[in-house]
């Protein structure tokens, strides 16, 4: 398949040579694993010199173009920094495009990331998509792969598009938020005529989404639903109230990101795919979850079908005086995400940075080559840990990772009062003083 | 002579009077042992640039910047535009000599001299010690990395040619860095003195002639006179770890010709 | 051998042995307790009441003082075995450095000396008396105090040692316990049981202690069904639950989450004295990494004209200085992942809030640092620090406007370390008091309470008890049926 088709109209006054590189990189068929390093540095020297905040933040860690001879000296700048500083690396007033965090976690401020273009950002997501989600996956690969491309067959191989019902608005009612200009994209590149949006003023269109259901059962057309995983949720319990429940035709599937944050209820992963594929009769398997942060530019998709577990989890460098028993193992149906090759994930101590060994649990820093706006190296404040053999130190940032919560808002030990409790006295959380 | 480590990886230096000398062969010694190094100098920027070429060679980011450290407002820009290309300063490096030149035959005696010619020295080189450091500190304190080093000369113990102006000004320095030693210790910072004894390849000895040279060698328990590297040698020890809990000391670099 | 860490005199041989056991871990180290159920709980807070009948309930205040005097001659000798246990096993389970948790346990141990008792006794109680019988009233009549006869204590496992003071309070007020460890510290109230069994078996008998998970409402609610009061430390969150679920009739006593400050005025920061002013600030921050609710998480300074003595710059420097200083002896906690992330969080916050301000800096020894000091802009309202040795300094435009920075946390907040001349310190006093501030300790002292310290504001002690009162009318009026009839005068 050739990627000139879909790769959006650029710029070219605001695409770089660098820019070049890095879609070549990320489109390539059979890309070049030490090409990684080599553009990280470029990036990095870019993002260094043309973003003063960037810099400054590089300066006070002694981390320079020419002091940073590998990705893993790269600084990556906390979450906090989209939201304190203009992170961009250059005119904030030339950007087409100013993605933004919900504010969810605190509503007076929320993330930017600023795009001068969007070439690398649909470059990533386009790729990912038909990399991860498009493929009819046949049955479970060997856990050892790490390669991002599964043994498939492509679903809509003939005409590349398949039928995409969104449950969320279109780009242009929302038009800083990234994962609506995520599913416009696919919409435009991937989808059928048919395909439609089913938010609209904020409403989802229950009606509207179960009679497409109903037309595609009965077309035996395969579709793809795509929203949020609260949207599912509302979906699923629209479709409980009226006693509706569908057999979508082979070849259908789901795609559901963001988790329950913030939210008024909480279903695990494997709890939403079982519901899914009860109602929608879409098998676990093409019910796909990705993650991904308005900070970065690259979504990671779960490894389907299952991944088995590791061995038994090693004891943290980090204590965990909680129950945190299931740590550095993946828990029954849960899926691990998969790194795509132009970017690293890395697993770090949040005091030191420093990557901890497989299956011990940190914070999860990104690298990623399609963030050029910004900063490539983004340390987030999500929980998880890597899984599978240790790699080598080429290979550092490949492995699969399992997600596991957020690290904001935890109680500190003590009778010493938390910054979350004074923050916000409402928050909803079990007693979490002694579990033993 | 003086290796290589990572042993200052990740620490920026500022040494006043780098350009060449003593101070050039400072500068190299902390860029080889991982530091990057601000290069200060007044008037030679070749020279000064050439010096910058090696802190990189040896990996350190080098940046020349030219600046008389005498007056109070070009040291403060130095340690500005320091900390601007570099990042914050963690050793700072008193090593700039206001223009005396040490010539037996043609210094000024105590018949010659006025209070003036005292002033003049002593305002140079506290003047210049102080300012530079003052602007320094809010990088230099409470990290606990925080390094601050003065070349003196171990004339201040054993004036074997007296050089008054000069000598009072050194000692002036020694007394301004114990206080400085007593004062910044409660914010983690060290102060210590390098004396170093005559170094003849500088091209302020250049008016020292053979005959003091030999006799200063014949004095010499280690039988040589310095060079700008045994100077390095033991800013280096100063600005590492190693002598992290050492503070207030004046160690002589001469050989042994003054024993204290 | 894995450590038992329940303690259960009550139960016979046979049930004992009979016990369902389980073995856990904190951190490195390998404990165990028998498995709590509903019907275990409820045969331990009918042994303890009928302990507390004949144990407890009858033996004078002046004779419990005495034995837990003896109790305290015990770990007052460095040798004590159980001392070593606590002193080997507690920096492990919690993390603080050794040395750290030797000399605050030591001078904490002090305080159970019997004289300090005494105190604390006659703070709450002028007649201690009043705990034995009925004793004359200051407004007439007579009037006696008991406290609960079964409690169900819910330990705090911030402080290692801190449940051995709740001991200690159920039984001067003679309530029997029933108490559940922290699962942070669940060691040390064992070890106090078991050194009061050495010295008196039969008060012993009036304290059980057995874990469970906490929130386990089957077991909790046999446990507050036993009781006739409950006393609980933790967060709001988990007080808030608790309160839902002890029965009416049921005493609830909270100790919620607390922050503390900590105030200075200019003449401590003269040249001659902000380096000890530093160190006794860097010795509260250090204590317990700011775990117990004792020290402080923000600092204020004044700044009233004329000023004198160095900058709050430099006395940030000084105070970063000694925190590394204290690193160096008594390295801080090892925080989980989400106190780490929490803190370094709230460490590039700092960071980067002092980009666009320059009256804010932050102190740290880079992104690894083991302490952070900030500095804050005039006047900042309250903002609490992550823990874990961070503290924020905020200079303040005087006395009074410390009143409107603590606006926010008026009802949380407890300590206040003092450093000023002292001609001034009731002009702080009041300041504090009128914030909400209900203990003020000289700074560097902030760790340690004096005895009879109100808790919370309230008395330790005072708060246990109920009245009972003989009115005056009781001797007046009631003449009328002394069988010696004296009513015709």
């Amino acid at each position: 398949m050739t990627t000139a088709s879909t790769a959006p109209p650029r710029d070219p006054a605001a695409f770089s040579l660098l820019d070049a590189d890095i879609l070549a990189f990320i489109e390539a068929d059979d890309p070049d694993p030490g090409a990684f390093d080599a553009l990280a540095l470029r990036l990095f020297t870019h993002q260094f010199e043309s973003n003063p905040a960037y810099r400054r933040y590089c300066l006070a860690r002694k981390a320079t173009p020419g002091r940073v001879r590998h990705w893993t000296g790269i600084p990556a700048v906390p979450l906090t920094a989209f939201k304190q500083l203009t992170l961009a690396t250059f005119p904030p007033e030339d950007a087409q495009a100013v993605f933004m965090t919900s504010g969810s976690t605190d509503p007076s401020t929320r993330g930017r990331n600023h795009h001068p273009h969007l070439s690398l950002y649909d470059a990533s997501l386009i790729r990912s998509f038909r990399d991860q989600f498009l493929p009819q996956t046949t049955g479970p690969q060997p856990t050892d792969s790490q390669s991002p491309v599964p043994q498939t067959t492509h679903a809509a191989a003939d005409t590349g598009s398949i039928r995409l019902l969104v449950l969320n608005p279109p780009r242009a009612q929302a038009p800083h938020s990234s994962i609506a200009h995520f599913f416009s994209t696919l919409v435009e590149q991937f989808g059928t005529p048919d395909s439609r949006h089913l938010v609209h003023d904020g409403t989802l269109d229950v009606a509207a989404a179960i009679s497409a259901c109903a037309d595609a059962e009965a077309r035996n057309e395969p579709l793809a639903i795509l929203g949020t995983s609260f949207s599912f949720v509302h979906l699923l319990d629209a479709m409980a109230a009226a006693d509706r429940s569908f057999r979508l035709p082979p070849g259908s599937r789901v795609l559901d990101t963001g988790g329950f944050k913030g939210k008024s209820r909480d279903v695990s992963a494997t709890e939403l795919r079982h519901d899914l594929s009860q109602r929608l009769g879409v098998p676990a398997h093409l019910c796909r979850n990705y993650y991904g942060m308005t900070e970065i530019s690259t979504q990671y998709y779960d490894r389907a079908p299952l991944v088995a577990s590791p061995t038994a989890p090693t004891a943290g460098g980090i204590s965990q005086p909680g129950d945190h028993t299931e740590d550095g193992a993946l828990t029954p149906g849960e899926r691990a995400k998969v790194v795509p090759h132009w970017a690293r994930l890395v697993v770090v101590d949040p005091l030191s940075r420093q990557p901890v060994p497989h299956g011990e649990p940190g914070l999860l820093m990104h690298m990623d080559l399609a963030n050029i706006g910004s900063c490539m190296a983004v340390l987030s404040d999500d929980l998880g840990w890597a899984i599978g053999p240790e790699p080598g130190s080429t290979a550092l940032g490949t492995a699969d990772v399992v997600l596991r919560g957020r690290a904001a808002g935890t109680e500190a030990r003590g009778c010493s009062l938390a910054l979350d409790e004074i923050l916000s006295a409402n928050r909803t959380s079990t007693s979490a003083e002694d579990r033993r | 002579m003086l290796g290589t480590s990572r042993m200052l990886e990740g620490r920026t230096a500022l040494v006043t009077g780098s350009g060449r000398g003593i101070g050039a062969a400072i500068a190299r010694g902390l860029a080889q042992h991982g530091a990057d190094v601000a290069v200060n100098y007044v008037r030679d920027a070749t020279s000064a640039e050439r010096v910058v070429a090696d802190v990189e060679a040896a990996g350190g980011r080098g940046v020349a910047i030219a600046a008389d450290v005498t007056d109070q407002e070009a040291a403060r820009r130095l340690v500005e535009e320091a900390r601007d290309r570099l990042g914050p300063l963690d050793i700072v490096v008193h090593n700039a000599l206001a223009g005396f030149a040490f010539d037996p035959r043609n210094r000024k005696t105590v018949w010659d001299l006025t209070a003036d010619d005292y002033a003049s020295q002593v305002n140079a080189a506290v003047g210049a010690a102080h300012t530079v450091t003052q602007a320094a500190l809010p990088d230099l304190q409470a990290h606990g990395r925080g390094r601050i080093v003065s070349v003196l000369s171990d004339l201040i113990e054993r004036p074997g040619v007296p050089y008054p102006e000069y000598v009072t000004a050194k000692s002036a320095l020694l007394g301004w860095s114990r206080s400085m030693a007593a004062e910044l210790g409660q914010v983690g910072v060290t102060v210590n003195c390098v004396a170093p004894g005559l170094v003849p390849s500088t091209g302020a000895a250049a008016g020292t002639d053979d005959h003091l040279r030999d006799s200063l060698e014949a004095a010499t328990p280690l039988r040589r006179l310095a060079e700008p590297e045994d100077v390095a040698g033991a800013v280096l020890a100063f600005a590492s770890d190693w002598l992290g809990f050492v503070t207030g000391a004046c160690l002589f670099v001469d050989g042994g010709l003054v024993m204290r | 051998m894995t450590l038992d860490v329940s303690f259960l005199p009550q139960l016979t041989e046979t049930e004992h042995s009979a016990l369902t056991w389980e073995e856990f871990t904190v951190r490195d180290v390998a404990l165990r307790a028998p498995v709590a159920t509903p019907d275990l709980v409820t045969t331990l807070t009918t042994r303890l009441r009928d302990a507390h009948r004949i144990h407890l309930a009858d033996r004078p205040v002046m004779n419990i003082i005495d034995t837990l005097g003896r109790v305290q001659t015990l770990w007052a000798d460095p040798a004590y075995p159980l001392r070593r246990t606590a002193e080997d096993l507690l920096p492990r389970l919690t993390g603080y450095a050794s040395l750290h948790v030797r000399r605050t346990l030591r001078d904490y141990l002090a305080t159970f000396r019997r004289d300090r008792l005494l105190r604390f006794l006659a703070q709450d109680f002028p007649d201690p008396g009043v705990l034995d019988g009925f004793r004359p009233s200051p407004a007439g009549g007579r009037r006696r105090a008991r406290g609960p006869a079964v409690l169900t204590q819910i330990f705090a496992g911030n402080v290692p040692g801190l449940p051995a003071w709740d001991l200690v309070c159920a039984l001067l007020v003679k309530s029997a316990t029933l108490g559940k460890p922290a699962s942070g510290e669940p060691l040390f109230a064992s070890l106090f049981a078991r050194s009061l069994a050495e010295v008196d078996a039969g008060l012993a008998s009036c304290l059980a202690v057995l874990p469970w998970a906490g929130g386990d409402t089957a077991v909790e609610a046999a446990a507050f069904v036993g009781s006739d009061a409950v006393v609980a430390t933790g967060s709001r969150l988990a007080l808030a639950d608790l309160r839902t679920r002890v029965p009416e009739g049921v005493r609830l006593i909270e100790h919620g989450a607390t922050v503390s400050v900590a105030v200075i005025a200019t003449e401590a920061l003269g040249t001659d004295r902000y380096g000890e002013t530093a160190r006794r600030l860097a010795r509260d921050v250090a204590h317990y990494d700011q775990q117990a609710c004792l020290s402080p998480h923000v600092v204020y300074i004044e700044t009233t004209p004329p000023r004198s003595g160095v900058s709050i710059e430099v006395f940030a420097a000084a105070v970063a200085t000694e925190l590394a200083a204290i690193e160096r002896r008594s390295p801080r906690a090892r925080f989980t992942l989400e106190e780490a992330a929490a803190w370094a969080n709230a460490r590039e916050a700092a960071e980067l809030a002092t980009w666009d301000d320059d009256t804010r800096s932050l102190l740290t020894a880079g992104d690894g640092s083991p302490w952070a000091v900030t500095v804050e802009p005039l006047d900042t309202p309250f903002e609490a620090s992550p823990l874990g040795r961070f503290v924020r300094i905020v200079p303040v435009t005087g006395a009074s406007a410390i009143e409107g920075c603590l606006a926010g946390v008026r009802r949380f907040v407890q300590s206040a370390g003092l450093a000023c001349a002292p001609a001034r310190a009731e002009e702080f006093a009041d300041v504090l008091a009128a914030s909400g501030v209900d203990r003020v300790a000289a700074l560097g002292r902030m760790g340690a309470p004096a005895p009879g310290w109100h808790h919370d504001g309230r008395g330790s002690l005072g708060d246990l008890v109920t009245w009972t009162d003989l009115e005056p009318s009781v001797d007046a009026d009631l003449d009328l049926y002394d069988p010696d009839d004296r009513s015709g005068g």
